[in-house]
């Protein structure tokens, strides 16, 4: 739950902080010398203590508090690039916390989805070296078999979108958790419509 | 597991036993000119049977313990199979205890009075660690002895003893052996994930394949029963693996995608399995390495859990082609693929029955999941399971007699039995965390 939290946190501070500074992040993010590495460091410092929270935005100077193996990731930098740092650490994080639903027996993306879509290839472009899983699940009803392999289904009509919308299909790789792993373990339509998902990791 | 040599002797002996006793014995078994069981529908009037507690041939404690337990033993056996109603013992007007097991012993009129139409008596004696069980099926009716069976060997044989009595049994009515040799392989979930299982028939013996951590799913008995496939994600995604239960070896069946729904091709060291490498999942046949052999289905979208005709000519599968998950059947020669189901918009989780003319599956109606069997030629549906939570993945006993099936019916999902027609419904297992998925293995010669 603090993880959620987190993540929602950050993304209020990141709009609040998006709206201070008109320079967009996509275009300062190239600018910013990150290595795979550094990256996956400060990602694991936030979602792995949970206190990666974005303080003293107003101020132009981005502070997070990391777990010990991001420390050399923002120490020593210059304000205006801990900044971006911390704002390109946000986008990650949004990415990786988007959710896309589907309805039942169905592996059609939702209208609703293809906005979120969008945005995941923006971020993609952004972001060249990072190669993505995409993750089909499914809610308990129906029979494991089939579940298998409609979550499978779903992280392909996934893929496909996102490989029509230019992102090389090598990138992206594909699971299928069926009714595996439910988010909500409710036995109710509320908690359907949450387990009928496809989520994205980082590989 | 007795190594082969021991077990050679030890058939060997009781082969011999058998022999001499059937020699010996003072009424020859007399073939039944009628049916006691009907084998179209045996479960509409069960065959009243007495199963008497058993005789021990020695006055000790021992002895007189294992009597009572291996007469329990036959009883529950017979009573699994659903062809029997085993009769009160407080209702018997004679006990063989008093007057001895064989044909010459017995007043038939005194079990026939009762309305017994079967009658077993067993006898035990226990000398240096040697157990020797006999028994004998009459028909009380024409005072016949049907079969008797004298077997020898070590107390740990007890169990195997009796189960091999019942099959006989089982065989003299029905020309079936039953269900007696044969085990279920299911998944159980724990706290740290789901393993893979197996216990008897009946659920007793219960070891662990594959601990229950991560994800294991979808077992699958080859069809001699000396391997076990099962879909894992100890790799990461989901991949196929078969081991062999005997050398406890594994191949790995890994392409890029799912690797799901194992399954063995009758008559053959082929399988068939869901794949997904080319970006649709389609079911493909392997070779017994786990290569590619062909392509069997090609429609968009999704085709799994194939399941064949005994003689493997023909295949059943899921395929959502029509936009719902239905039944569909292949000629394995044309690749003509009719429908099966049309009933309701979720059908899934064929398993064809062993005498080939019916389909087990899965069908969803107002939301829950219940057990229904077709008619292959002509696509009449009956429905087994009715108003008990959801009923899903049957598999069909080896004879065809009985299915076991996952219900949530008393809260959590368990594995439950029922017969080929939906009667004699009943918890196969009581143990901790969920089980889910059962595979009914084929005849494992595991008496000898």
């Amino acid at each position: 739950m603090s993880v959620k939290k987190a993540i929602k946190i950050c993304l209020f501070v990141f709009l609040f902080a998006s709206l201070l500074f008109p320079v967009s992040c996509k275009k300062r993010m190239p600018e910013s010398p990150m290595s795979e590495g550094q990256q996956g460091a400060a990602v694991t410092g936030a979602a792995g203590t949970g206190q990666g929270v974005v303080q003293g935005a107003a101020s132009g100077i981005g502070e997070e508090n990391l777990s010990s193996g991001a420390r050399a990731a923002t120490q020593g930098v210059s304000g205006k690039t801990a900044g971006s740092q911390a704002a390109a650490t946000v986008a990650r994080e949004a990415f990786l916390a988007k959710k896309l639903y589907f309805d039942f027996d169905d592996a059609a993306l939702r209208y609703d989805a293809i906005g979120v879509l969008k945005d995941q290839a923006r971020w993609l472009r952004s972001n060249p070296d990072v190669s993505i899983i995409i993750e089909g699940y499914c809610d308990e009803r129906g029979t494991d078999e089939y579940n298998l392999a409609l979550g499978a289904r779903r992280a392909e009509s996934v893929k496909s979108f996102l490989a029509k919308a230019g992102i090389d299909a090598g990138r992206m790789m594909t699971i299928s958790y069926g009714e595996e792993r439910p988010v909500d373990p409710g036995h109710n339509e509320d908690a359907w419509a949450k387990n009928r998902r496809v989520e994205f990791a980082v590989r | 597991m007795i190594k082969f040599e021991q077990r050679f002797v030890f058939a060997a002996f009781i082969a011999m036993q058998v022999l001499a006793f059937m020699l010996f014995s003072p009424v020859r078994t007399v073939y039944a000119d009628y049916d006691y069981i009907n084998i179209s529908n045996p479960f509409i009037r069960k065959i009243p049977i007495a199963v008497p507690e058993f005789v021990p041939m020695e006055s000790d404690v021992q002895t007189g313990k294992l009597a009572v337990a291996s007469g329990d033993e036959v009883s529950k056996a017979l009573a699994f199979t659903g062809y029997f109603k085993l009769m009160d013992r407080a209702s018997f007007l004679e006990q063989p205890k008093e007057k001895g097991i064989a044909a010459e012993d017995i007043n038939f009129k005194n079990w026939s009075d009762i309305g017994a139409e079967l009658l077993i008596t067993g006898g035990i004696s226990v000398k240096n660690g040697l157990l020797k069980m006999e028994m004998r099926l009459f028909d009380p009716f024409s005072g016949r002895l049907l079969m008797g069976k004298r077997y020898t060997g070590s107390l740990s044989k007890e169990r195997d003893m009796a189960l091999r009595f019942c099959s006989e049994v089982v065989f003299r009515l029905t020309g079936k052996k039953g269900v007696f040799n044969s085990r279920i392989a299911f998944v159980s979930a724990g706290p740290d994930g789901k393993g893979i299982f197996s216990c008897d028939f009946d659920g007793a013996n219960v070891k662990q394949v594959i601990p229950a951590s991560g994800i294991n799913l979808f077992p699958a008995w080859s069809v001699d029963g000396r391997s076990l496939a099962y879909t894992s994600y100890k790799n990461g995604k989901p991949d196929i693996f078969v081991r062999n239960m005997e050398k406890q070896s594994e191949n790995t069946i890994s392409f890029k995608g799912i690797n799901i729904t194992p399954t063995w091709v009758p008559g053959s060291d082929k399988m068939a399995a869901t794949l997904s490498f080319e970006g649709d999942e389609d079911i493909y046949l392997l070779t017994a390495s786990g290569k590619v052999d062909k392509r069997l289905t090609s429609s968009w979208g999704v085709d799994v859990s194939p399941s064949f005709s005994p003689d493997g000519d023909r295949m059943a599968f899921v395929s959502n082609r029509s936009g719902s998950p239905q039944v569909y059947v292949m000629d394995m020669n044309t690749r003509e693929v009719s429908r099966l189901t049309y009933k309701g918009n979720y059908n899934t989780q064929p398993d064809w029955s062993p005498a080939g003319k019916t389909i087990a599956y899965c069908g969803m109606e107002k939301g829950h999941t219940d057990i229904f069997m077709a008619e292959v030629k002509t696509g009449k549906i009956s429905r087994l399971t009715h108003d008990a939570g959801n009923n899903e993945s049957p598999s069909f006993s080896p004879d065809g007699s009985l299915v076991v099936f996952s219900s949530n019916r008393d809260g959590k999902r368990s594995l439950y039995v029922m017969t080929a027609s939906g009667t004699d419904q009943r918890l196969l297992l009581d143990m901790p965390g969920e089980q889910s998925l059962p595979a009914w293995s084929p005849e494992i010669d595991h008496f000898n």
